[in-house]
């Protein structure tokens, strides 16, 4: 290890910047929400507030438009619909890319990674474009075989569904770059063991591949779980929670509570739930890397 | 260590973020006393902050703040500017006074423009200076139509000045109504008419939706529901305000109309996600035939290309229909203008607001937005109004007038209310469960 | 790699699955594309697939014309996408090579937490930053925004120069010392030059970050005129008389993606070798 020119205390200082800005500005603002969420805080009263305990958790709990089963249902399900969406794509792609030639692999992953950098609320807009009953794409297309309009982002039985759809387009790209990383590790010398065996290029991916490359695996999932959980930007510039709360979202509640209905300490207590649940994942993965970890040392 | 540090250091500030009101607000009063004009002398130096809505400010068009009132202002007052910050929209507005007012922008206005449904709210907060000393004088007083002006007293006191109205109309779409096989100048004027009108349009215009009304979850939505609801001789609240007054029969004949258009296909249920802006927009372009209640006759919301020729020639007005058996109404909306509590300038903000507010210097403006003259003074120039084409209807409309209770606790109210309307036009519960519960909710609201 | 042999009909699959992937990859940004460059007359009901007729009118309308939200916006988005990046990038090597060198007693478990915390919403800090800006006295200030993009990007940024660091080989620092070089010249001539595509890519990352953000600047930045492009294009989804203005809308994303996806293009190979680092777990 190096010596540092302060001794013991040469990493902490070299980490003081970066802690301090995470700190004023990352967790902070975590610990903040927690407080406020006991507090009955508006947007015409931040400071001198007055404590309500548990009161926000109540209301929210309570509250019945929209009821908080829904929201916990909806947000339930755009996780999952977007996570195992991502999962199966990207893996399958990157398993697909895989046999073919670096050139080619190259060039397709540059394609396929084009809306991993797009804004989000730009992939909000565009998706929104294409949902649009008048002159979207997936009307048009369906036109051409002579199904009538569909009301894609305002009936209210399809516009999650829409909405998982364009949030798994948005996210695939990530899981492909971490699975094809991981892939290109994969010691050759097993893929060959298996293939003079052999064996198809679906057995080995099942009975080799993927187990290798599980850690990785795990990590893209949690990922793309999380992300997921948190979509805001996107879901806010395609339905805004609509119609009648039916993509209501824990993000898009929390900022409906706290910015258009301008109630901080029930938007916070949502928060509070949201981060809760994040937190959580967050601690089952690293779990889950240790554990991986340690099989390979 | 560290963690602990770490932890000492975020109890710190959040206790001293939570705890330092008089921090934030103690320069505003100091620095404010120290620039208050003891008497309006030659050598004073002041600015008047006025935050505007942001139509009333737009550059190329007719503001009721300048160029006159301003210069007149400044000229009887060397030294004191006038300083018409950045205009904003009605939810910026209202966000930014309640901001100021916690402290959290640097930021404060002297005047400060308001929808009429925040007033009492404002009040409650302590955002607005008592003007019971400046009405006590005021000669124009007496020019304010008497509907509007004990409207602006609030808990025994005056706190604003009323600035310009709007009240409700029905508008269609001609050329819709010309495809459908309808008098394009003739609007339905009963419920009956509207129904026959609307299953005429849904059979002969494929494509369009007959009947749009707002119904997503925000204010617009109960504003263009008032009138049918008053037409029925129902109320929002009783008459101390302490309970609602829109579950009883009459309100439940109003609100089973919206679910009657939505049941019989008139209107589509994707108007639970619009508000009255989608819905003027729709009727502009052809998309929907009739709108329930819009501000004025929508000359006011003109799209590009639209002038008022084409405005006329596309766009009916007439007040909303009739039940059997009920009486006309339509709602009054409008801005006031109110001087900030805070402020140092109070003496020269009242001053300017009563030049701004002058009936006559409204009369321009009022007529280029299609509004609604709040003085007697500004109703006797009919002349000037003739450029709207549809200003006998709305004079008309304004004599049937109602306003909504200014009560501190409006916005939650309102919440409890388009939540319900939404139950209903969805489905969820019956016009009559849904109005019950919105009802009790509102009474739990307004208990003391 | 080439030496998975497959059947007839695994490629006839294989095909058609990296076809279909890419139509869904490529058809949603040509639709936004073909809406953008035809005459906003044309974009009504019926729509054509293919469009009939071209103009730049929307590109121009939206940067110059009279409803346009002008180069401002982009500006802006520009201004602190590049502030943010530089910050990132300085706080993560410093960051990552503390992480990667020293023998911290800590330092996996610091790792860990850091990484944690960048799974939090980031949604849910925006309210609190705002009070906190507030109550600093630094609301609306692009010091607060830029500060706040940092922040988010800084725990992947230190994760993945620990990466980076890692892989420099520690015998050259050591060499280095034993030729007499002290420990800036050792920096400066041996680690950072090795470092360095490590280190661009944090910085694009985070310049993307800050370039896309849009739920931050919506609470932090009140000022029209300081406002990112993703905050401005809101303007088109609430025009009177329109409902939604398509072909500016679409042209306004448009010259959005220029600036990110010529970024991108230039330095896709270096993130996909990054992205393949995170596939390493356990380097």
């Amino acid at each position: 290890m190096v010596r540092g020119a302060f001794g013991r205390a040469t990493p902490w200082l070299l980490l003081a910047l970066p802690l301090l800005v995470m700190f004023l500005f990352l967790f902070l603002p975590y610990l903040l929400t927690f407080f406020y969420s006991t507090t009955g805080a508006t947007i015409g009263r931040l400071f001198n507030v007055p404590q309500v305990g548990l009161k926000n958790f109540q209301t929210v709990l309570s509250e019945d438009a929209p009821s908080f089963i829904s929201v916990i249902a909806i947000t339930a399900i755009f996780t999952m619909g977007t996570l195992l969406g991502s999962l199966a794509l990207g893996t399958g792609l990157a398993l697909a890319l895989h046999t073919v030639s670096a050139g080619v692999r190259s060039a397709l992953l540059a394609v396929y990674l084009i809306p991993w950098v797009i804004s989000a609320v730009i992939i909000g807009y565009t998706w929104r474009l294409i949902y649009d009953p008048a002159i979207g794409l997936a009307n048009s297309v369906l036109g051409m075989v002579g199904i009538g309009p569909v009301d894609w982002l305002t009936e209210q039985g399809i516009a999650l569904s829409a909405l998982v759809v364009a949030n798994v387009w948005a996210g695939y790209g990530i899981v492909l770059l971490v699975v094809s990383g991981a892939l290109a590790n994969v010691p050759p010398n097993i893929i060959l063991a298996g293939q003079v065996d052999g064996a198809s290029y679906a057995r080995i991916v099942r009975r080799v591949i993927l187990p290798a490359i599980r850690p990785t695996f795990l990590l893209a999932a949690l990922v793309a779980l999380v992300s997921g959980l948190n979509t805001f930007d996107l879901i806010y510039a395609m339905t805004r929670g609509g119609p009648l709360y039916h993509t209501e979202t824990m993000a898009l509640e929390m900022y409906r509570l706290t910015a258009t209905k301008g109630n901080i300490g029930q938007g916070a207590a949502v928060t509070v739930i949201l981060f809760t649940i994040s937190l959580a994942l967050a601690v089952g993965y690293v779990l889950i890397w240790r554990r991986e970890n340690r099989k390979w040392t | 260590m560290n963690k602990r540090l770490l932890a000492l250091l975020s109890v710190m500030v959040i206790v001293g973020g939570a705890c330092s009101p008089a921090a934030t607000q103690a320069p505003a009063a100091t620095g404010g006393a120290a620039s208050q004009p003891a008497a309006t002398t030659a050598q004073e130096s002041a600015t008047i902050t006025v935050w505007a809505r942001n139509y009333t400010v737009e550059e190329g068009r007719i503001q009721p703040w300048a160029p006159d009132p301003k210069s007149a202002f400044e000229a009887a007052h060397p030294g004191v500017t006038v300083n018409l910050a950045e205009g904003v929209g009605s939810t910026d507005q209202f966000n930014r006074i309640e901001l100021s007012r916690a402290g959290a922008v640097e930021d404060k206005p002297d005047i400060f423009q308001l929808d009429n449904i925040w007033l009492g709210q404002f009040v409650d907060e302590g955002i607005t200076a008592n003007l019971d000393s400046y009405y006590a004088n005021w000669a124009d007083k007496s020019d304010i139509v008497p509907a509007y002006a004990n409207s602006t007293i609030v808990k025994g006191s005056q706190n604003a000045v009323w600035f310009y109205s709007d009240i409700r109309l029905m508008v269609w779409n001609k050329d819709v109504f010309k495809a459908a096989g309808l008098d394009p100048e003739k609007g339905p004027a009963t419920w009956d008419e509207l129904f026959a009108d609307a299953a005429a349009i849904k059979a002969k215009v494929p494509g369009v939706s007959p009947v749009e009304f707002p119904a997503s979850s925000e204010e617009s939505t109960v504003d263009r529901f008032y009138s049918y609801l008053y037409m029925t001789g129902s109320n929002i609240l009783n008459a101390d305000n302490t309970k609602a007054a829109f579950n009883d029969a009459g309100g439940q004949k109003a609100l089973q109309l919206y679910v009657d258009l939505v049941k019989q296909g008139y209107t589509p249920k994707a108007v639970l996600g619009e508000t009255a802006d989608d819905n003027i927009a729709h009727v502009f372009s052809g998309k929907a035939g009739i709108m329930l209640a819009t501000v004025g006759d929508g000359l006011g919301s003109l799209p590009d290309g639209f002038d008022v020729t084409k405005f006329q020639s596309t766009i009916g007005a007439a007040l909303p229909p009739l039940c059997t058996g009920c009486q006309p109404a339509s709602t009054a909306g409008g801005w006031m203008l109110a001087i900030n509590a805070d402020s140092p300038n109070k003496d020269l903000a009242w001053d300017y607001i009563t030049r701004v507010t002058d009936g006559k210097n409204m009369v321009p403006f009022e007529v280029d937005r299609t509004r609604i003259p709040v003085r007697t003074s500004g109703l006797a120039e009919a002349d000037a109004f003739k450029a709207d084409p549809y200003f006998a209807q709305e004079a008309e409309a304004a004599k049937v007038a109602h306003f909504p209770p200014f009560i501190a606790k409006y916005t939650d109210m309102i919440e409890i209310l388009w939540t319900g309307m939404q139950k209903a036009i969805n489905g969820d519960l019956s016009t009559k469960d849904a109005l019950d519960e919105a009802a009790t909710k509102v009474d739990t609201l307004l208990a003391p | 790699m080439d030496l998975v042999r497959l059947s007839g009909l695994q490629r006839l699959v294989r095909a058609a699955a990296v076809g279909l992937a890419l139509a869904f990859a490529v058809l949603p940004l040509l639709w936004v594309v073909s809406i953008a460059i035809r005459p906003g007359t044309t974009a009504v009901y019926p729509i054509s697939i293919l469009p009939t007729s071209l103009t730049l009118d929307n590109i121009t309308g939206v940067l110059f014309g009279s409803n346009g939200i002008g180069l401002v916006p982009y500006r802006n988005a520009a201004f602190y996408g590049l502030s943010s990046a530089v910050i990132t990038a300085v706080a993560s090597t410093l960051g990552g090579y503390a992480l990667a060198r020293y023998n911290m007693r800590s330092g996996e478990a610091l790792l860990i937490v850091i990484l944690a915390l960048s799974f939090l919403p980031s949604a849910s800090r925006i309210v609190p930053l705002f009070i906190l800006t507030s109550a600093a006295g630094m609301y609306g200030t692009a010091q607060a925004v830029i500060l706040a993009y940092a922040a988010g990007s800084i725990p992947l940024g230190i994760w993945l120069m620990a990466g980076t660091f890692r892989q420099i080989p520690i015998r050259l620092e050591q060499a280095a010392r034993i030729d007499g070089a002290g420990t800036a010249l050792t920096m400066r001539r041996v680690v950072l030059p090795l470092a360095i595509p490590g280190i661009l890519v944090v910085a694009t990352l985070a310049f993307i970050d800050g370039w896309n953000s849009f739920s931050l600047p919506l609470i932090l930045i009140p000022k029209a005129a300081a406002q990112p492009y993703t905050v401005a294009l809101q303007r088109y989804i609430q025009e009177i008389g329109y409902g939604i203005n398509w072909p500016l809308l679409s042209a306004g994303s448009l010259v959005a993606l220029v600036p990110v996806l010529s970024v991108f293009a230039v330095l896709q190979r270096r993130l996909v070798r990054v992205g393949g680092l995170g596939g390493a777990i356990r380097g």
